[in-house]
Order: C-alpha cells, then sequence, then structure tokens
C-alpha cells in the first residue's frame, strides 16, 4: 500500500473517526447549472466551531458565525472535489453541541488533497 | 426585551424598508427571485445565501441645517441604511458574476422607491436618496453589491418617537 493509498484509507476511520471527534453532518448539493437536482446525503465531518467573524463583503457590518469542516473527499461517503460547488451547496449540523441543526453555507474551501476536504462555512 | 409600546422612527424606517424589499421576495414583476431579507442580530442569524438582502445601518448624522427651533425644538438626523445584496450562484453558472450584481441593484432601487412620494418613507422621513453603490468584493465567498439608503428625518428632540415635519 503506498502513502496516498493510506491516506486516503485513513480519511474515514482515522481522521473521521465517530468514536473520536467526527460526527455526522447532512450534506446539501445546490443543483448546477443546466443539471439535474441531486439529492442530500449524510455524511461524516469533523466540525470546528469558531467564533463570530464579521462578514468581510458586508464591509465588516455583519456577523456570521464561522465553520471549519473536514470532510472526505468521496462522493459517496464525503463530498468530492469534483462535485462540490462553492456557494450553493450547503451542510446541516448543530450550531452548538446539543443545539438543534441548521444549514450553512459552504464559502471556501480552505485546503484540499485526494483524502480530505477543509471547508469553510458560515 | 422590549420596554416601549412605539418604536423610534429610525426604527419605524428600518421597517418600511425591509417591507419594500419583501416585495422582491414575494415575486411578481420582478427579475430577481429573492430569497430572504434580514436584519442581523448580534449573533449571525443568517448564513450566506444567493439573492439574499440584508439591511444594516451605518452613520447617523446631525443635520443642523434642517434643525427648527421651537418648544421642544426638533432635531434632523441623516442615517444611512445599507442594503447589502448577496449573490452565490453556482460555480458551474456560465454568467458573469457583476450580471446578477447589475440586476440586485436595479431590483433594489425598484422595490425602495416603489410606493407614492417613496422618499418620505410613509411620512417619516423630510427626503431620501441612494448613495454610491458598491460592489462587494469577492474573495472566494460572497458577491453581490451594496445599495445604501439615506434617509434624513426629523424628530423632537429627547423623543426620537415622535416625528416632526
Amino acid at each position: 500500500m503506498t502513502l496516498r493509498d493510506a491516506i486516503e484509507a485513513d480519511s474515514l476511520k482515522v481522521f473521521l473517526n465517530l468514536g473520536e471527534f467526527a460526527e455526522t453532518v447532512t450534506y446539501y448539493p445546490h443543483k448546477a447549472f443546466g443539471q439535474a437536482v441531486r439529492p442530500p446525503r449524510t455524511i461524516r465531518a469533523v466540525v470546528f466551531r469558531e467564533d463570530l467573524v464579521t462578514l468581510g463583503e458586508d464591509d465588516g457590518q455583519t456577523v456570521v458565525p464561522q465553520f471549519t469542516v473536514h470532510v472526505k473527499n468521496d462522493s459517496a461517503e464525503g463530498i468530492s472535489s469534483t462535485e462540490i460547488d462553492l456557494g450553493a451547496d450547503q451542510l446541516e449540523f448543530p450550531r452548538r453541541d446539543g443545539k438543534p441543526p441548521e444549514k450553512r453555507s459552504i464559502l471556501r474551501m480552505i485546503d484540499q488533497d485526494h483524502g480530505m476536504l477543509v471547508l469553510q462555512c458560515h | 426585551m422590549s420596554l416601549v409600546t412605539s418604536k423610534p422612527v429610525p426604527e419605524r424606517i428600518a421597517d418600511v424598508i425591509e417591507k419594500r424589499l419583501q416585495k422582491i421576495v414575494a415575486g411578481g414583476s420582478y427579475y430577481v427571485a429573492g430569497f430572504e431579507v434580514v436584519r442581523p442580530t448580534r449573533n449571525g442569524n443568517f448564513t450566506p445565501q444567493d439573492n439574499q438582502f440584508i439591511i444594516v445601518q451605518d452613520e447617523i448624522e446631525i443635520v443642523s441645517d434642517l434643525m427648527c427651533p421651537g418648544n421642544p425644538p426638533a432635531m434632523a438626523y441623516r442615517i444611512t441604511y445599507n442594503i447589502f445584496a448577496h449573490s452565490l450562484c453556482s460555480e458551474t453558472d456560465i454568467t458573469p458574476a457583476d450580471y446578477f450584481s447589475n440586476y440586485l441593484m436595479a431590483e433594489i432601487k425598484r422595490a425602495i422607491v416603489d410606493a407614492p412620494a417613496w422618499y418620505h418613507m410613509e411620512g417619516l422621513a423630510i427626503d431620501s436618496q441612494f448613495g454610491s453603490p458598491a460592489l462587494i468584493s469577492n474573495d472566494g465567498g460572497v458577491d453581490g453589491i451594496n445599495v445604501p439608503v439615506q434617509v434624513t428625518f426629523r424628530v423632537t428632540e429627547g423623543d426620537m418617537m415622535e416625528v416632526r415635519g
């Protein structure tokens, strides 16, 4: 097994272990331009719930919560880098531990490799 | 927590602006299918979405030239209400980003003036005018445009609930 294979294999059972830091979230794909509707699916993710940040695009006049979400780079068990639609796709998870889930828009991809995607949601 | 039964004039003006923007969400003859109008809470009560309108108050300045003497005197203020319109179309959309910003700007203005003597803001203001629109800089996140509305109004000194003509 190459290192590349090992990273891919570890993405779910090590980095996205539900017995450790991962949780289940719901991925809502946006209907891409000129294509059919894609159904939502439940996937694993590690969600870093960060503080409120100003939305720079609004001249810093609005604040929104910011989340960094790690998911598997996979079209079935995560979100693949080829299918993700930044700005339109959404993830649903609780804003705080114990709260009901809420949809959050995926605005940016902070990092990516063949095993994992690191997404920024607001 | 609210302890008063009547609203300050700036708040009532914000309600008028929100009501007019809701026309874009309601549809009808508007080209843009508005998603929602939001007045943000202290800890962020929304997630950025396509065709979303965010109303945020900006500067409040005293307009000395429009003050009126009296007992009590009337104070004149000018408040800028920023209307941030968010554009988050699909990555796969081949339409230029500025296309959406231009339509959002046009529809915001059309909705705001869609009322008799719109600049009086239903009797609350002396005058209203649009400020210079500013494109929201896209750093890979949210696109769109800010359309400011500057509203000049007069209230009794010490009582911002009472409109003065």
